[in-house]
């Protein structure tokens, strides 16, 4: 049996998602001279989540994955949102 | 279209299937890792919700250049592991264990910061529960507060990645002892899962703990 090529990123790609990286860190970075706001924190995580994807996405290789992996990815991210959600829903409401 | 071959251990039927369930093992891992570190962004989400000020006035006592670099040393070191992996499975050794390599030696550069600014917290006398200068904030407790989850999550990471570091350049040693033989791609593949996973962590302990300065 044997593995094709067609899972796994080029270098080209690979690289691109280096540049990308540090792009967002850049604007990452640069979010501390933007005057103070409550959007900041959430501007800032949602670079973050950004990175997060395209590490995911091509350096995980998360694009090449069946299915069965694709469960386990989603079902991590499933019970923290439980866990986050139950928790504020306490905290929240008190 | 070109093809590889590797071993393949008896209990699969094809590389494929092997490496599909290496894959899946280490993501039912990984899924599990996330629960582990997310109780601690739980309890960071909680906390800071009651001393918003307080972490923001405690986090511009964190070094913000510290942690860009370390940041971007995580990011490279995850593409070097991403090429390595990719030039493993096509069999070109010599370039995945040289890469990999590089990707150890960023790992034990982003620990060297770490302890640096560990060091600066203890000559500072900023170290929660031990040796707190409340007098340096104006909010205390608070802040006492964020360097108690400074500590502990930084600390955490700090431990996953010298385990990334072990394992990285231990799979590094034992490749190359083996020489020319073939290498099992499902090895790569899973370290390579988990060193990306301890970037990941990081990218988002970066804005929660130094992009938050007033």
């Amino acid at each position: 049996m044997s593995q094709s090529h067609e899972d796994m990123p080029s270098n080209a790609l690979l690289l691109g998602i280096l540049a990308a990286l540090m792009v967002l860190l850049g604007a990452a970075f640069s979010l501390v001279w933007l005057p103070h706001g409550p959007w900041k924190p959430f501007l800032a995580i949602l670079i973050a989540g950004a990175k997060a994807a395209l590490i995911v996405w091509i350096f995980m290789r998360a694009r090449y994955h069946d299915h069965t992996s694709w469960l386990f990815i989603i079902g991590g991210i499933f019970w923290l949102a439980i866990l986050f959600t139950l928790t504020f829903a306490d905290y929240l409401t008190r | 279209m070109g093809h590889l071959s590797q071993e393949v251990h008896e209990a699969y039927r094809d590389e494929v299937q092997e490496k599909r369930t290496g894959y899946l093992g280490m993501w039912a891992f990984l899924s599990s890792e996330i629960l582990f570190f997310g109780s601690f962004f739980l309890a960071y989400a909680v906390i800071r919700s009651f001393h918003a000020d307080a972490f923001r006035e405690a986090s511009g006592h964190l070094s913000l250049l510290w942690g860009t670099i370390n940041t971007a040393v995580l990011l490279v070191s995850s593409y070097l592991i991403a090429f390595g992996e990719k030039a493993f499975e096509l069999r070109r050794n010599k370039a995945g264990m040289l890469s990999w390599a590089g990707a150890a030696v960023l790992g034990v550069a982003f620990l060297a910061i770490k302890f640096y600014e560990y060091g600066e917290k203890f000559h500072h006398h900023h170290i929660p529960g031990l040796d707190f200068k409340a007098e340096d904030f104006q909010h205390p407790q608070g802040a006492e507060l964020f360097h108690f989850l400074y500590f502990s999550m930084t600390g955490l990471h700090a431990l996953h990645l010298i385990v990334g570091v072990c394992w990285i350049s231990g799979m590094v040693l034992w490749f190359k002892l083996r020489k020319g033989r073939t290498i099992q791609t499902t090895y790569v593949t899973t370290a390579a899962l988990y060193w990306h996973f301890v970037d990941l962590v990081w990218v988002f302990l970066y804005p929660m703990l130094y992009l938050i300065r007033p």
